[in-house]
């Protein structure tokens, strides 16, 4: 048995980006954008990850809910977050909170995060599903050393058990949140 | 002269009682039996006896006067007129036209076209000469007898009555649907006319007085019913083009009235609605019939008025099918594919260059031939000169780029079909193409070709034992590649796949030896994208076959053993189950492997019952894929609505719908109602995944 011909794509190293003028986006573009999202977020099935439109009238408002991964303080729970798209995105990055209380190294007490891929590490490359991955690993791995939260972060590093305890203490769930 | 007139007033009155006491029953008698309406012998001979009998009555009462009146007096006149008069309304009933126009139209339709007779064949020649002049000679007897009772009113009318439904009737005789014709046969209104001023003619001047005119007439009305016939048979017509010319023709030279045009239309687009556009047509059968189409109409109506016309129902028929693009590029790529029928003949024109877009806008102030827009032109009509279906098809769309995304899927798959680097029949199709399309539109086409190109170069040098450093060992010359610069190409699903170790190897010493001349880069595999020559030696049998990298890399697993289960081969070949179903299914078909329950076992032997093996296995996999298709659209229905409730705890169901409605995208397309929605999710609810709370739906923990 021989292979002839077998097919292979040569991969070039450099991955070119190209230069759109983020001016030149209308509303429509972006409500495409963020259907096919929606569309490759719904189809990909990842668990314990999931966002979708507040509303059918406005795609930009989105409400997201991220379980916590597996070996963390957060095991078992699941917070939700409200994501609102800028007209010009993707080359804006969404704003992102937690509409959950949280108590993390990397999250106010108004749900604020900090992450630099939401802020000047932002590429247009970067989708829902990605933003929603890196939250998610980001309560497993939060970066200590710029804490929005100093209190948080010093038991991270020094008392889990005290963490887990004011983690409890915040932690409210999702059904008791409410409609807002 | 008083008492006379008094006299000739009393005789009137006497011979009106006689006439409708006596005259007329004798005369109506002679209709009585029933088998006068049968037979046309019997018809004539009674037609001739009434016609007798009203004569001699007739005669007998003119015979007095002849004494007290002379020939020609005014008096004699007056009774004639009156017993006339009195004649024609006695047989103005029903009865007599009946009877008249039976007779009449039965020695008219001796008239028509002589049957076809042998040259030699003088007796029956004669024999039908002799038919005419009796024929003739009876009607003039008839005649004698109308004029004697002075019913020629009458008895025009009813000729022109007969004529009129007896040449429709001939037309329709003759020529519906006679669409084709020999050579040497002249044009249907050619022969019409021969009849009509032949025999026709003949037989209704001796009834008719003729003012000159009735043979132009007749011919008129021949005319327009032949196109009225042919109007009707417009979709015969199309479909039978080009055999259907000499019915073209026909229409074309009776065609003459706006009138007929209008008709023309509604009637091609009322027969299209009932024959062509509903679903039960394929996509390429409706694509050759608009073609015809637009052939045929560009012959009756060069303006293309017509055309313009009828097409509109077609061309929106057309875009709303999903296989059209994918139909018609095929067609220009002369692919030949069993599901889209041929269509070869778009290749052809498309390799016709003189006939490219001419689409020269209107205003030729150097055109001589330029004339208006004809009035039933629509307020949107774009006259288009040439006849160049290609580019109507390419109109079918606002935009070219659905076309182009098919293309460049088409020329991607059989440039990876290849084998031999050959890319002169795919270059020259470009070619082509770019004529329609511009060149920047076909970019990505380029650079497809020039890799292949390329890679023919590359893969000589990884092949050149020259080139080869000391001490490495050498790729084996039957493995090839295509390099594929990945952002110009279609993507592919770059799936995974498990291939035979060796072949492994060999690929990875590949793929080493490119990285070395064109330093920088990497290579990575698309290792389902390609063929595979296999040779199988069994027991009983060697086969040879081409397959995919799928196929070849499952049956070398048989090598080492006879039988594997699905989940077994799954594993190995490190793909999903719907692959390992469809590479295994190949090898049943060709009766190598046998499936056994949830397993497949190698054919040492060949089996007697492969041939109904393979039967069964077609019909379930076809089944299979309609099933699948439902499945997978209920899998993204179901996704979205989980995402929804996820994160949304509960939604009534007008808030679900409306949200699938809006957020799926238009390519997958949500069409279900709100009943079906809701059939689905108490389908769901028994499942136990949903539950239903005051009105809305939610997730079941």
């Amino acid at each position: 048995m021989e292979s002839q011909n077998a097919q292979a794509a040569s991969g070039y190293s450099s991955l070119k980006m190209q230069d759109t003028p983020a001016t030149a986006t209308d509303s429509h573009s972006v409500t495409k954008r963020l259907q096919s999202e929606l569309m490759q977020l719904m189809m990909s099935g990842i668990p314990g990850i999931s966002a979708f439109p507040v509303s059918d009238s406005n795609l930009c408002q989105w409400t997201g809910t991220i379980a916590g991964p597996d070996g963390t303080p957060y095991e078992g729970l699941t917070y939700k977050i409200a994501m609102t798209f800028p007209a010009n995105y993707p080359y804006r990055a969404p704003v992102i909170r937690f509409v959950s209380p949280m108590w993390h190294p990397n999250v106010d007490m108004s749900g604020n995060i900090c992450l630099d891929i939401l802020k000047d590490k932002w590429s247009a490359i970067y989708n829902v599903q990605t933003i929603l991955l890196s939250l998610q690993s980001l309560l497993g791995e939060p970066n200590n050393a710029s804490p929005l939260n100093a209190q948080a972060a010093d038991q991270w590093d020094n008392n889990k058990t005290e963490y887990k305890r004011s983690l409890m203490a915040h932690y409210k769930d999702i059904e008791e949140l409410g409609e807002d | 002269m008083k008492l006379l007139d008094r006299l000739l007033d009393w005789y009137i009155d006497v011979v009106r009682s006689h006439f409708v006491m006596h005259a007329l029953p004798t005369a109506k008698s002679h209709f009585k039996s029933p088998e006068v309406l049968l037979q046309p012998t019997i018809l004539a001979e009674t037609m001739k006896r009434v016609l007798s009998t009203l004569c001699d009555a007739f005669n007998h009462y003119c015979y007095p006067l002849k004494y007290i009146f002379p020939e020609h007096s005014p008096s004699r006149s007056r009774f004639a007129h009156s017993l006339n008069a009195m004649t024609e309304i006695a047989l103005s009933d029903y009865e007599f036209q009946i009877v008249s126009l039976m007779m009449i139209d039965y020695h008219l339709s001796k008239c028509g076209k002589p049957s076809p007779l042998d040259e030699d064949d003088e007796r029956e020649k004669v024999m039908q000469d002799d038919y005419e002049s009796q024929r003739l000679e009876f009607l003039n007897e008839l005649r004698e007898k109308v004029e004697i009772l002075g019913i020629q009113d009458l008895i025009e009318r009813v000729v022109a009555k007969v004529y009129h439904s007896f040449i429709q009737y001939y037309v329709s005789e003759q020529y519906s649907m006679r669409l084709e014709r020999e050579e040497d046969e002249p044009p249907a209104l050619m022969e019409l006319k021969e009849v009509i001023y032949g025999p026709i003619a003949r037989a209704v001047k001796v009834l008719v007085r003729d003012d000159g005119t009735i043979c132009e007439r007749m011919y008129e009305l021949a005319s327009e019913c032949l196109a009225r016939l042919r109007i009707g048979e417009m979709f015969s017509i199309v479909v039978g083009f080009p055999d259907s010319i000499p019915g073209l023709e026909d229409l074309r030279s009776c065609m003459k009235t706006q009138e007929h045009r209008s008709q023309l239309v509604a009637s091609f687009q009322t027969s299209c609605q009932q024959r062509l556009l509903h679903s039960g047509v394929n996509t390429a059968d409706v694509i050759t019939f608009y073609i015809s189409t637009i052939k045929v109409f560009r012959l009756l109506d060069p303006r293309g008025v017509l055309l313009d016309k009828v097409s509109r129902p077609i061309r929106r028929y057309l875009r709303e099918r999903d296989d059209t693009v994918k139909c018609i590029v095929n067609g220009m790529l002369e692919v030949d594919d069993p599901n889209t029928g041929d269509l070869s003949e778009l290749g052809k024109e498309l390799a016709n260059v003189s006939g490219k877009a001419d689409d020269s806008n209107d205003d030729d102030y150097m055109d001589l031939n330029w004339v208006p827009d004809p009035v039933d032109a629509a307020p949107d009509f774009r006259n288009q000169r040439t006849s160049d279906f290609v580019g109507a098809f390419l109109s079918l769309y606002d935009n070219k780029e659905v076309f182009v995304k098919e293309i460049v899927v088409v020329i991607a798959n059989r440039l990876l079909d290849l084998k031999n680097y050959e890319i002169d029949r795919e270059v020259m199709h470009l070619e082509l193409l770019k004529l329609r399309f511009g060149e920047s539109e076909l970019h990505s086409c380029d650079v497809m070709v020039k890799d292949i190109a390329e890679s023919k170069r590359v893969d000589l040098n990884v092949h050149d034992r020259a080139l080869l450093a000391p001490g490495v060992i050498p790729v084996n010359g039957k493995l090839h590649a295509s390099m594929l610069s990945r952002f110009f190409w279609p993507t592919f699903k770059n799936d995974d796949l498990a291939a035979p170790a060796e072949i492994e190897d060999q690929m990875e010493r590949y793929a080493a030896k490119f990285s070395t001349l064109k330093s920088g880069r990497k290579l990575t595999w698309l290792k389902r994208l390609g063929s595979v020559d296999v040779s199988l030696e069994l027991e009983d049998r060697a086969l040879k076959f081409c397959v995919s990298p799928d196929q070849a890399s499952m049956i070398y697993l048989f090598q080492s053993s006879g039988s594997y289960t699905v989940s077994d081969l799954m594993q190995r070949l490190r793909v999903d189950e719907a692959s390992v179903r469809r590479a295994a299914l190949f090898w049943v078909k060709n009766g190598v492997l046998k499936e056994d329950g949830n397993s497949y076992v190698l054919l040492e032997r060949a089996e007697e019952s492969t041939k109904k093996v393979l039967m069964d296995d077609t019909a379930r996999s076809s089944v299979q894929t309609a099933e699948e298709k439902a499945t997978e659209e209920m899998r993204v229905y179901w996704s979205y609505i989980v995402g929804m409730l996820t994160n949304l705890q509960s939604l009534p169901i007008d808030r679900i719908q409306s949200f699938l409605k809006m957020l799926i995208p238009k390519e997958l397309g949500y069409s279900r109602s709100t009943d079906e929605l809701r059939d689905f999710l108490a389908a769901m609810i028994a499942e136990e995944r949903l539950e239903l709370v005051a009105g809305a739906y939610r997730l079941r923990k």
